[in-house]
C-alpha cells in the first residue's frame, strides 16, 4: 500500500538527484532534458553570444557540464541550480580559453585587421557559406518589403501571436503565390486581394485585416529565390500541415 | 523553450529573428550577432522595452492624481467644502422675517430672525432639515400663529449664493420649496413669491435690518423709479408689498399636474391670475396699503394673454363701480410714472385698495379686446392732463363694460 502511493507521489528534487546517483540512467536522461534550455542561457549569458546550434561546441560543453554538476552535487554545496551554473561557467570558460590560444596561432599573426574579423565571423561555423548568402536574400527581401511600406519592426509589432493564426496566415500566403491572378494583383497593387480571398477561400476580411502585414511578407518569401528563408516558413505549423 | 531562427536585422539593442515557426521576435543584443546567422535562444532573451520602476512609479502616482482631480474639478471646488459652511442662505417674509443658512446640500445650519416676530418663528430643531423641510415647518407655525390666514397667504423667500464653489442651485431650491409645499396639506392655497439675490446685497440688507427677501424688493421697486424707502418695506407685510405689485413680483406657478383637486385647482389659477396682475405690474404707490392697478395697467400686455376669460366676469361686475378709478390709473401708466402720479394716486388710494383686485383684470381684457386704440387716446390725453377729476371725465365714456 505504501508503494503504491509513493507511486503516484511527486519526487522532489533532491529525491531524483537521488536517484540518478544510485545509477538512474533514464532518470537522468529526463533532467538534462528538461534543464536543456537553462544550460543554453547559462552559457549564452556567459559568452554574451548567441549559440549556433545543437552541434556546437559550447553546447556540448556545457552538457558535459551540467552532467558533471550532477555527479559532484551535494546538499552541502547549497542550491543545485546555483552550483550547476558555477560548473557550467567554469568549463566554458576553460573551453573558451583553449580555442583561443589555437585561433591566435592560426589568424592574428598572419591575417590584417579588417581580414581577422570576417575569418573571426566565418570560419567559426561548418556552414558558413549558407549564411553569407542567407544575408544577401534578407535583405533583398527588405528592399521588397520596403516597397510594400512594411518593416521588419511591423513585422515583429503586427505578427499573429498565436500559432494557429500564424498556420492560417501561411496558408493564404501560399494560396496567393499558388494563384498567379492574385500573386500579380498582390504586386501590383501592393495590397492583399482581400475580396477574392474571402470568395475563394474561407478566410474572413477582419483575420485579413489582423494578419496583413505577415500575409504579404509570407506570400513575398514564398515567391522568392529565398530559400532559407522558405525553410523556415514552410517548417512551422502552417508549412508542414499543407503537406509537400 | 527553445527557439531556433535566423537573424534578418540587427539594431542597437536588440535584433530581429525569424523563427523556425515563422515568428518574428526582438532578441537581446549580444556579440557575433550578423545577419543570416542561425541562432538557438530562450525566453529571458527577448528583448522587453524596460521602463524604469522609477518612471512607471510616477506615471502610476500621475494617473491617480489627474484622477483624482478630475473628480473634484468636476465636481467642483465645492468638494473640499466643508458641511458646516454656510453656501447660501434663505429668507422667508411674511410678517416675520427670517433666514435660514444652509449648507452645500441645501440643509439648514442656522437660522437668523431678522424682526422680533421672525423669532416666533425661530426653532432649533429647523437645524439639520433640508430646506423644503425647514421652510414648510417655518410657514406651518406662522399659520398656527395666524400669520398666515385665507386673506393673508402670501409669502415671499429669497434665496442667494455665498459659495459658488458650492454649486447650490437656486432654481433647484426654490423648487424643492414649491414642491413641499404643495404636498403639505393647508399650505396648497399659499402664495409663494421667490425672489433671488446676490452675495453683496446680503451686507446692505443686514445693514438696514432688514431681510435680503426684502431687500431686493426693495431694490427692483427702486429700479422702477418707485418712491419707496426701505424703513416701508420692512414694516409692510409681504401681502402688502404684493398687492401693491411693489417690485415684479412673481408667483411662482405651482407644476398643475400634481394638483388632484380641481376646484384646487380652479381656485389656484384664479388667484394666480389676480395675483398676477398685481403682482407683475410695477408698483406705483408709495404707499404699501394702497394697492396698485398702475401695475397692472403697464404689464398688461404680458399679462392679458393669460388669463382674460377668467378676467372678464370679474371685471364685468365691477366695472361700474371702478370705471372712474381705473381710467386714471390706466394713463398714469401710460405715461410712465412720475412722482406727480404717484402723489395723485396717493389720494385715489383708499379708493383704489378696494377696487384693487380687480382692476388689473379690467386692464387686461380691456386690451386685449380692440380696445388699443382707446388705450392710445386715453395716453395722449393723459398726457395733457394732470388732475384726476379731469382724466376720469374724459375717461367714463370709454370705460363701458362692454366686453
Amino acid at each position: 500500500m505504501a508503494r503504491l502511493l509513493n507511486f503516484f507521489k511527486k519526487d522532489t528534487f533532491s529525491d531524483r538527484l537521488q536517484k540518478i546517483k544510485s545509477g538512474d540512467s533514464e532518470e537522468r536522461e529526463k533532467l538534462i532534458q528538461e534543464y536543456i534550455p537553462f544550460v543554453i542561457k547559462t552559457v549564452s549569458n556567459h559568452i554574451n553570444r548567441y549559440l549556433e546550434s545543437e552541434n556546437s561546441e559550447e553546447y556540448s560543453i556545457g552538457l558535459e557540464a551540467f552532467n558533471e554538476a550532477i555527479d559532484k552535487y551535494e546538499s552541502s554545496r547549497g542550491n543545485f541550480i546555483s552550483f550547476a551554473e558555477l560548473v557550467i561557467k567554469s568549463r566554458i570558460t576553460d573551453y573558451l580559453r583553449k580555442v583561443k590560444k589555437h585561433s591566435m596561432t592560426l589568424s592574428i599573426d598572419q591575417l590584417e585587421k579588417g581580414e581577422e574579423k570576417w575569418s573571426h565571423d566565418n570560419l567559426r561555423t561548418e556552414d558558413f557559406t549558407e549564411r553569407i548568402a542567407l544575408k544577401d536574400e534578407i535583405q533583398i527581401l527588405e528592399k521588397r518589403l520596403s516597397a510594400f511600406e512594411i518593416s521588419f519592426q511591423d513585422l515583429v509589432e503586427e505578427a499573429p501571436k498565436h500559432s494557429d493564426t500564424r498556420g492560417k496566415a501561411i496558408e493564404i500566403s501560399k494560396y496567393i503565390v499558388g494563384h498567379q491572378e492574385l500573386k500579380d494583383e498582390l504586386m501590383r497593387k501592393k495590397t492583399l486581394p482581400s475580396s477574392r480571398l474571402v470568395q475563394e477561400t474561407n478566410v474572413t476580411i477582419k483575420m485579413l485585416k489582423r494578419s496583413r502585414k505577415f500575409i504579404i511578407a509570407t506570400a513575398l518569401i514564398l515567391d522568392s529565390d529565398l530559400d532559407g528563408l522558405k525553410q523556415y516558413i514552410l517548417g512551422s505549423k502552417g508549412g508542414v500541415s499543407h503537406g509537400l | 523553450m527553445v527557439y531556433k531562427g535566423c537573424v534578418i536585422k540587427v539594431e542597437d539593442r536588440f535584433a530581429v529573428v525569424l523563427t523556425t515557426g515563422a515568428q518574428y521576435l526582438k532578441i537581446i543584443k549580444k556579440d557575433g550577432l550578423i545577419l543570416g546567422k542561425e541562432i538557438l535562444f530562450v525566453e529571458e532573451d527577448l528583448y522587453r522595452e524596460k521602463v524604469s520602476n522609477i518612471k512607471s512609479f510616477g506615471l502610476v502616482a500621475a494617473v491617480f492624481i489627474l484622477f483624482f482631480l478630475s473628480i473634484t474639478l468636476y465636481n467642483g471646488l465645492g468638494q473640499w467644502l466643508p458641511l458646516q459652511q454656510v453656501a447660501a442662505v434663505v429668507s422667508i417674509d411674511i410678517n416675520p422675517s427670517l433666514e435660514l443658512e444652509v449648507n452645500k446640500e441645501n440643509k439648514v445650519l442656522r437660522s437668523v430672525a431678522i424682526n422680533e416676530e421672525g423669532k416666533l418663528l425661530m426653532d432649533t430643531s429647523l437645524k439639520g432639515l433640508t430646506i423644503e423641510a425647514a421652510v414648510v415647518k417655518v410657514v406651518n407655525k406662522a399659520k398656527s400663529l395666524q400669520y398666515i390666514t385665507a386673506e393673508k397667504n402670501t409669502i415671499l423667500i429669497s434665496t442667494v449664493v455665498l459659495k459658488e464653489e458650492a454649486k447650490v442651485s437656486q432654481p433647484q431650491i426654490e423648487d424643492a420649496i414649491l414642491e413641499k409645499i404643495h404636498e403639505e396639506d393647508g399650505l396648497q392655497e399659499l402664495q409663494v413669491i421667490y425672489v433671488r439675490s446676490k452675495k453683496e446685497d446680503m451686507e446692505k440688507a443686514r445693514e438696514e435690518k432688514i431681510s435680503i427677501g426684502k431687500y431686493e424688493v426693495y431694490l427692483e421697486a427702486k429700479a422702477e423709479k418707485r418712491e419707496i424707502t426701505v424703513e416701508q418695506i420692512r414694516k409692510a407685510k409681504v401681502q402688502e408689498l404684493v398687492n401693491q405689485g411693489v417690485g415684479q413680483l412673481k408667483v411662482k406657478e405651482a407644476v398643475k399636474k400634481k394638483s388632484e383637486n380641481e376646484k384646487e385647482q380652479k381656485k389656484e389659477e384664479i388667484k394666480k391670475d389676480s395675483w398676477d396682475d398685481k403682482v407683475r405690474k410695477p408698483g406705483k404707490t408709495n404707499q404699501e396699503n394702497k394697492k396698485d392697478e398702475d401695475e397692472k395697467g403697464k404689464d398688461d400686455k404680458g399679462q392679458l394673454k393669460e388669463s382674460p376669460a377668467v378676467n372678464k366676469p370679474v371685471v364685468d361686475k365691477k366695472v361700474p363701480v371702478k370705471q372712474e378709478i381705473k381710467k386714471p390709473d390706466k394713463k398714469d401708466e401710460n405715461t410712465s410714472g412720475s412722482i406727480e402720479k404717484d402723489e395723485d394716486k396717493k389720494s385715489l388710494g383708499n379708493q383704489e385698495a378696494v377696487v384693487g383686485n380687480q382692476k388689473p383684470e379690467k386692464g387686461k381684457p380691456s386690451k386685449d379686446d380692440d380696445s388699443r386704440q382707446q388705450d392710445d387716446e386715453d395716453k395722449n390725453k393723459a398726457k395733457s392732463l394732470k388732475k384726476h377729476k379731469d382724466l376720469m371725465n374724459k375717461f367714463s365714456p370709454l370705460k363701458k363694460p362692454s366686453q
